[in-house]
């Protein structure tokens, strides 16, 4: 009877003890997506699912806010302090997160994971690239490249593919035919136009620098220089003589549309346009080269990027960077990247996934270890940045390009708008 | 007495319901806009007087004047139209036929679908390019190169007010056919012995019989038109050149694109004051026209 009792306290206590550590062990993240579409979040389910097997102390719960609203609404979140321990950001927006104190400060997690070391350098430059410490790790970059259906152009008579600008033009000019409803190049007429633009132009002006595309390095805004003068008339040709008219009007949408269609050859696109054209086109029909390079012998690029970090108020950061480092793993970043086509970051990616083996992506790599690449970048810590891309730049390009103003007001409306 | 506050209890929770989702943001909107309010800095909130406002109002940016008139011109061109061909609809739709059923579910198809979709369609039927539009007017003949609808800023607001009029004809269409039927038979009789032909009726028999239906939905459609920039921003985003760009638009872009969410509610405000005091016109005109009768 006695023995029975002791037992019986034994098995009850170790099944309490159990309990209790298990109790103590299960952790629930929030994670909340800003990428938002219905085909990602079963993906990022998918993840999520896998995630929670290897670590079954760990639930991930998932927050998808509708694509539209998605920032503003995370961004709510967390600044009524709401529970949320992952967050993915974007470029455009980072720099505001981390000056209201939404991100985690990340730097001894990140030094002390050996993963690191698998990343591109782009990525850890990147993650650091904002305030004054690494608050997210990239997992998927974009860089601009020219996009070229070789196909077409190849019925076109051009074989030699443009290495500088002004070849650049040449061939746009050659091949273009309204009549017949050829035309060259897929203007980004809308929707930050000048992330293109302004990657175009800057080829042209020697000594851009490498903290903030629109000035040189002795300070003078990139625009008011004679190298800008003349890749502003360089785009004015290009536009009037090369692009459908409507092109003043087209968004990502549209340039694709062009693209696949082969009404407009030249795409300058980020990589992500790949997973856009790949359902349409087969891979002999189109690959990405170098974008031309200008007077100044350098192509300046921004790397854009989107990311993932852990909410400054999380009660479990360490579980969380635990979460982000499964997904930059390299299995795991190649499918996420895969359904975008843009770059992974992790090195190990591009060796897991076939997508990322073909020639286009071997472009990028190329692109971005040219000794002619500069890395710089645009002004999004600037809170002027957004109203500049997406309403005064905008506008004056428009202008422009449809004669309304010539490129000494467009210069004089950018110069005044930042002060430079 | 007792049973009063009995039915006061009951009606709380509806009371509440509504304070707490229509004006409660309808507050937190109006205070936002007297306030420095930007995601990029949240820990820097504080009232700055009229300063969103001024900003507006002289922003070089963008011409505020440019923005009101586009914003006049999308209103009174848009309402104009989807009025006129909605009630041409509603009075061909009056009289019932084999099919009429059928028939409005097609014709009133375009209210259920959302400004963004709307937006997206029209903008590849106008493309220039590729688009149907050009594509059918140049094999019938009428035009021998393709138009930028949407990219010429001369003619870019008339092609987002027609896709906006063919979104609303069917609000006009359901509203005034539903007034239509209301009209005793027994008034056109009287009118016909009377020796009226079918033009008088409609002015002396069925418009004034529905004038207070008529009064209505144009002020309420007026209303959604000046607040409706989502098919402006699927098809144009505003462009080319600010050329489409209205009130609602500018708020969106406030909003979604920089983050200003004071001068996004500042944009709010003045559209609800333009709105409010366009309302009052509007009803006062209305009242004495009725006055006059």
């Amino acid at each position: 009877m006695k023995k029975g009792i002791a037992l019986g306290l034994i098995m009850g206590l170790s099944v309490a003890a159990a309990m209790t550590v298990s109790a103590e062990e299960q952790v629930t993240l929030t994670f909340a997506e800003t990428m938002t579409s219905p085909e990602r979040t079963l993906v990022l389910e998918q993840t999520i699912a896998d995630f929670e097997a290897e670590h079954p102390n760990i639930t991930v719960e998932l927050v998808s806010p509708p694509y539209e609203s998605a920032e503003t609404k995370v961004a709510s979140m967390l600044a009524a302090g709401q529970e949320v321990d992952i967050v993915e950001i974007r470029d455009n927006s980072v720099g505001a997160w981390i000056n209201n104190d939404f991100l985690y400060k990340l730097d001894d997690m990140v030094a002390a994971w050996d993963g690191k070391d698998e990343l591109v350098d782009a990525a850890l430059l990147a993650g650091s690239s904002i305030g004054d410490a690494t608050y997210f790790v990239p997992q998927y970059l974009y860089v601009k490249a020219l996009m070229v259906r070789t196909d077409v152009l190849e019925k076109l008579g051009v074989t030699e593919m443009p290495k500088t600008t002004d070849e650049f033009l040449e061939i746009c000019k050659q091949i273009t035919d309204p009549a017949s409803g050829q035309y060259a190049f897929a203007l980004r007429g809308t929707g930050s136009p000048c992330k293109t633009v302004d990657v175009m132009w800057a080829t042209e002006v020697p000594g851009i620098s490498t903290d903030n595309i629109y000035l040189t390095e002795d300070g003078t805004f990139f625009m008011d220089t004679d190298g800008a003068r003349k890749a502003m008339q360089d785009y004015y040709e290009l536009y009037t003589e090369c692009c459908p008219e409507d092109a003043v009007n087209w968004g990502y949408n549209e340039q694709i549309n062009g693209f696949v269609s082969g009404t407009t050859p030249f795409l300058i696109q980020d990589p992500d346009a790949v997973g856009s054209v790949s359902g349409s086109l087969e891979p002999d029909q189109y690959t990405a080269i170098p974008i031309p390079l200008g007077a100044s012998g350098k192509r300046y690029l921004d790397y854009g990027y989107a990311g993932l970090a852990v909410a400054a108020n999380s009660e479990h950061p360490e579980e969380a960077f635990e979460f982000i480092k499964y997904m930059i793993s390299a299995e795991v970043n190649a499918t996420i990247c895969e359904f975008y086509g843009a770059l992974p970051v992790n090195q190990g990616a591009y060796e897991a996934s076939e997508m990322f083996e073909l020639p286009v992506y071997k472009a990028w790599a190329e692109e971005m270890s040219d000794p002619d690449t500069v890395f710089t970048k645009f002004p999004l810590e600037d809170p002027r940045f957004a109203e500049y891309s997406s309403t005064v730049h905008l506008a004056a390009i428009q202008s422009f390009l449809l004669g309304q103003s010539d490129a000494e007001e467009m210069i004089k409306t950018c110069k005044e708008y930042w002060g430079y | 007495m007792k049973k009063d506050k009995w039915y006061l209890l009951m009606i709380l929770p509806a009371i509440a319901f509504i304070c707490f989702f229509i004006f409660y943001p309808l507050f937190k909107g109006g205070l936002m806009a007297f306030q420095n309010y930007s995601l990029f800095n949240l820990k820097d909130i504080r009232f700055i007087g009229l300063e969103n406002i001024k900003a507006i109002l002289f922003s070089k940016a963008v011409s505020f004047r440019l923005i009101l008139l586009n914003t006049v011109k999308w209103l009174v061109l848009s309402l104009v139209f989807q009025f006129l061909l909605g009630f041409t609809l509603a009075l061909l739709l009056r009289k019932p036929f084999k099919g009429r059923s059928v028939y409005c579910g097609f014709v009133f198809y375009p209210w259920a679908l959302c400004g963004f979709a709307i937006g997206l369609i029209w903008s590849w039927l106008f493309n220039g390019q590729l688009g149907v539009i050009n594509d059918l007017l140049m094999k019938v003949g009428l035009i021998k190169e393709n138009i930028g609808w949407l990219s010429n800023p001369k003619i870019a607001m008339y092609s987002v007010v027609i896709a906006n009029v063919w979104y609303g004809i069917p609000y006009f269409g359901i509203m005034l056919l539903a007034a239509l039927q209301s009209v005793p038979n027994e008034l056109y009789e009287s009118a016909t012995i009377d020796g009226s032909n079918k033009i008088q009726q409609l002015f002396y028999v069925t418009i004034p019989y529905i004038k207070p239906t008529i009064v209505s939905t144009v002020l309420l459609r007026s209303m959604w038109i000046v607040n409706f920039p989502d098919l402006i921003y699927g098809m144009t985003n505003g462009g080319p050149v600010n050329s489409t760009h209205i009130l609602g638009t500018m708020m969106i872009n406030k909003v979604y694109k920089e983050f200003d969410y004071g001068q996004g509610s500042a944009y709010g405000v003045i559209i609800m004051g333009l709105l409010l005091i366009y309302a009052v016109i509007y009803l006062r005109i209305t009242r004495s026209s009725e006055g006059d009768m």
